[in-house]
């Protein structure tokens, strides 16, 4: 894991290693906890990354290799100054596996060497894993590398930390890190961010959904019946009618009940196209809300540019000298969202007190 | 059939058969010379006796080749009964007309009698006759036919080779009944005369693949030729390679299965394994249970095999290679495992490897000589006391271990032992380029192997055909093993015709869905 910060010098980098003589498989010596973690962090400052990466090493009695390194996390102040030096060393390390992700953090990267691994061995398992579940936006060294070619606009996720007592932990007041919505880059520095309602937006546009849970009030009692969206797909498509640039961001997913308070029959195939009208409508907000907090922040964050170009290479030589100032005026986004009820569980009906005294012919 | 000669040291004297005057010499004489070459040898019967006209015979055998009931039986019963009045009827009688009741003997010269005599004839002289007659009743003792000890199957035939040449040859014509197969037969071994039979099917052979091993057979100049892999030196066309030119089985099926498609079977007296000539690395790589399965079960057996081909020559240096060079090639959890095994280890990746692999090059050996009796309790303890003492006292890590013993499965899952000799030499070499250049090393390794095994040609057939050069049609029998009634046509490059059977052999089957369904 490297973690990236900015200092007044230059560059503070983290290196987070794993230490192989404290995992000795067999030994009856330290199991983790009473001989130390596992892991250790190395902090040095310098000009750039390449000479504070030396003067790490040359402090260590072993050989730095980056090839296992798959978590980036760069500092707020850094990102704002502008992710290109980063990128710069990474893209050129032949041993960086380039699909590495990338994250922002409030504050200082720093900070991350004090969480506590709870639930994996190492820190940037977490961070990992918050990857592969899609907790949050997956983004890429080799994504921010492409965006680059079409005006270094992206999306990054974002960590926070809390302040928490964690019940299976020694000492007192820990930093429990969390995810906290994304950071939008616009020409490769930080400009805004979003939320995390607006982050489960962009999941919707980005197709990175795993699964969503929506409530929908139902139209009959007004009361909520909430689903659990999965397998959600996007398909991002820009018309282009003279000078108008529409753009088409189609949502297809399935949804499964799973619980229902309202007495709405739900085998009435007419009934579950109402809900899923109501469903749709609820994503397509979200999209919407993700659009217009990228848009304000004046940054091409979904990559819009790269789909132009892949649909319509002869419009986007023409448009692509005045790329920014066509986003921001002219481009309509339009989400259509398309959901499919496939499940409603175990249970038919939903579940009501039957009481004996008004029991008649049933 | 190629006369047998021997040379000895003396020359004798052979009288004549002029002389008639003398011919109680001329027996004498000839006695005297037999006598004279086969002296100190304590197993010559001279079995001397007086027959039809009070004529002298002598029978000179030896003692423990002959069966003595058939000699005695037919020869001695039969030369009793000749009634002659005659010598020169009596004579006639047994050579010229031949009226004993001995199948196949020979009217031989006295000079041809000693090597006959050698053989395991009897000889039998007469008086005044110049000439002697050979009866053939070489009777030795011979191991019963027996299972295969080296290649057995499941579903196939269990018959093997035995060590006589005869009963060899009779397990081959019993499964081949055509005359076009054919057995030609040389003697090869100034002391030993050793009988060799070379087998093939005329009109699938090449004759231009029988005319060369004929020659080159013929061309050996040994005292004596006492197994197979004496003949296969000769006959190999580069002898420096480590990869086997020449196949061996002891199993008749698999013989006359070679020799249906164009090879040629060379068998040896005296040794229960037979040479087949010419073969591909893959036909290296077959077994004969692959055949007596249904296809299915014959192909994923065969894939495994190729897989772990690659795994017993590559698995302990792309271990060393990945580990020394390139950790960034594995996952990060694997890494971790193997980093804080290794932690210990005082010895870099290679020299680990090396000590392990030596020591199982080791134990494999010992296991070839360790008597019955106590091999099961030194296996138990190679295998647990030594194996996991070793990883706790930290000499080598247990990663190693593990890729070692699976090194040693995977070779012996290759079913011709001479390929997976020269598979284990060579990751040796394989192992010290991965552990000085990394995957580059073995790239190169691999490379260079792969040049030498398109160069080898054994017989002009090219030593990794079907793949290169690519025939289409055998691939049928290479990665897959196609079901029998697709196998249409023979191997291009080794048979001379093509088509084997009917086009379509299971005609039957749309006759079936139309009725059944």
């Amino acid at each position: 894991m490297m973690l990236l910060d900015k200092s007044e010098s230059g560059v503070e980098l983290t290196l987070a290693f794993p230490l192989p003589n404290r995992m000795i498989p067999g030994f009856s010596g330290g199991t983790g906890q009473t001989s130390g973690k596992p892991y250790t962090y190395v902090t040095k400052t310098g000009r750039d990354i390449g000479e504070a990466y030396r003067s790490i090493q040359s402090d260590l009695s072993r050989k730095i290799t980056f090839g296992q390194a798959s978590v980036i996390v760069v500092g707020e102040q850094l990102a704002q100054e502008g992710m290109q030096s980063v990128l710069e060393f990474i893209a050129r390390e032949p041993r960086f596996h380039i699909n590495a992700n990338l994250f922002v953090l409030n504050g200082k990267a720093v900070d991350l060497a004090t969480i506590p691994a709870v639930f994996e061995r190492f820190p940037s398992e977490i961070l990992l894993a918050y990857n592969r579940d899609h907790v949050t936006i997956d983004a890429t060294t080799n994504d921010f590398l492409k965006a680059f070619y079409y005006g270094g606009d992206m999306i990054l996720p974002r960590l926070k930390f809390e302040k928490k007592k964690i019940p299976s932990e020694s000492s007192a007041i820990k930093n429990w890190m969390g995810t906290d919505g994304a950071a939008i880059f616009k020409q490769g520095k930080l400009v805004a961010s979003l939320n995390k309602n607006e982050m489960r937006g962009a999941l919707w546009i980005l197709g990175q959904l795993k699964d969503a849970e929506i409530s929908v009030r139902s139209h009959t009692d007004g009361k909520n019946v909430n689903y659990m969206i999965n397998r959600s797909k996007t398909k991002i498509h820009p018309v282009i009618n003279g000078n108008q640039i529409t753009v088409y961001i189609r949502t297809k997913a399935d949804a499964s009940l799973i619980s229902c308070e309202s007495d709405v029959n739900l085998q009435d195939r007419e009934q579950e196209v109402r809900l899923e009208k109501g469903i749709e409508a609820l994503v397509e907000q979200r999209m919407n809300h993700a659009i217009a907090s990228v848009s304000k922040a004046g940054s091409d964050a979904y990559q819009i540019s790269s789909y132009i170009d892949w649909y319509h290479p002869e419009a986007w030589k023409r448009i692509s000298k005045n790329w920014r100032e066509i986003y921001t005026n002219q481009v309509h986004f339009v989400p259509q969202a398309d959901i499919t009820i496939k499940r409603t569980g175990s249970v038919n009906k939903p579940l009501k007190i039957h009481s004996p005294e008004s029991e008649d012919a049933n | 059939m190629k006369k047998r000669t021997y040379s000895r040291k003396t020359k004798g004297q052979w009288p004549d058969s002029h002389n008639t005057e003398a011919s109680g010499d001329l027996f004498e004489a000839h006695i005297h010379e037999i006598t004279q070459q086969l002296a100190d040898c304590s197993d010559v019967v001279y079995h001397s006796f007086l027959a039809g006209p009070d004529l002298k015979c002598m029978l000179i055998y030896l003692h423990g080749m002959i069966d003595k009931k058939s000699l005695q039986e037919e020869v001695l019963q039969g030369i009793l009964e000749v009634k002659g009045h005659d010598p020169v009827a009596f004579r006639n009688d047994l050579f010229l007309r031949r009226q004993l009741p001995v199948a196949n003997y020979q009217v031989i010269s006295v000079e041809e009698g000693i090597s006959s005599i050698l053989e395991g004839k009897a000889l039998l002289l007469v008086e005044g006759e110049s000439r002697a007659i050979a009866f053939p009743m070489l009777s030795t003792n011979k191991r019963s036919i027996d299972e295969p000890a080296n290649e057995s199957t499941v579903r196939g035939p269990r018959e093997s080779f035995i060590e006589s040449v005869d009963v060899n040859l009779s397990l081959l014509r019993k499964r081949i009944i055509t005359p076009d197969f054919k057995t030609e037969a040389l003697h090869i071994g100034r002391k030993t005369q050793t009988k060799i039979l070379i087998c093939y099917l005329k009109g699938v052979c090449k004759p231009e693949l029988v005319h060369e091993i004929k020659s080159k057979l013929s061309q050996i100049d040994m005292d004596g030729i006492l197994g197979s892999s004496y003949l296969e030196e000769q006959l190999d066309s580069a002898p420096l390679s480590p990869f086997p030119q020449v196949q061996y089985t002891e199993r008749p099926d698999v013989a006359t299965a070679a020799i249906l498609e164009g090879r040629v079977a060379i068998i040896v007296d005296g040794s229960p394994i037979s040479l087949l000539a010419p073969v591909t690395l893959f036909m290296l790589l077959q077994s004969a249970e692959d055949y007596y399965q249904r296809f299915i079960a014959g192909t994923w057996i065969r894939w495994i095999r190729y897989l772990f081909v690659f795994i017993s020559l590559l698995l302990p240096s792309v271990y060393v290679a990945i580990t020394t060079f390139h950790p960034e090639m594995i996952p990060t959890k694997l890494l971790l495992t193997i980093t804080a095994s290794r932690e210990v280890v005082p010895f870099p990746a290679l020299i680990e490897a090396f000590i392990m692999e030596i020591s199982f090059e080791a134990l494999r050996e010992a296991a070839v000589r360790i008597p019955k009796s106590i091999g099961q309790a030194v296996s138990i303890i190679g295998a647990l006391i030594i194996g996991t003492a070793a990883v706790q006292a930290g000499i080598v890590s247990a990663a190693m271990v593990i890729i070692v013993s699976f090194t040693g499965i995977a070779s012996f899952i290759i079913p011709h032992f001479d390929l997976g000799l020269a598979i284990r030499l060579l990751r040796f070499p394989i192992m010290i380029l991965a552990g000085i250049f990394g995957l580059f090393g073995i790239i190169c390794g691999m490379l260079i192997l792969y040049i030498h095994l398109i160069n080898l040609r054994p017989f002009g057939v090219p030593y990794l055909a079907p793949l290169t050069p690519f025939v289409k049609s055998d691939m049928k029998d290479t990665l897959v093993r196609a079901p029998w009634w697709m196998m249409r046509k023979r191997p291009t490059l080794i048979g001379k015709t093509l088509v084997r059977q009917t086009k379509d052999s299971r005609k039957w089957t749309p006759e079936l869905e139309e009725n059944g369904d």
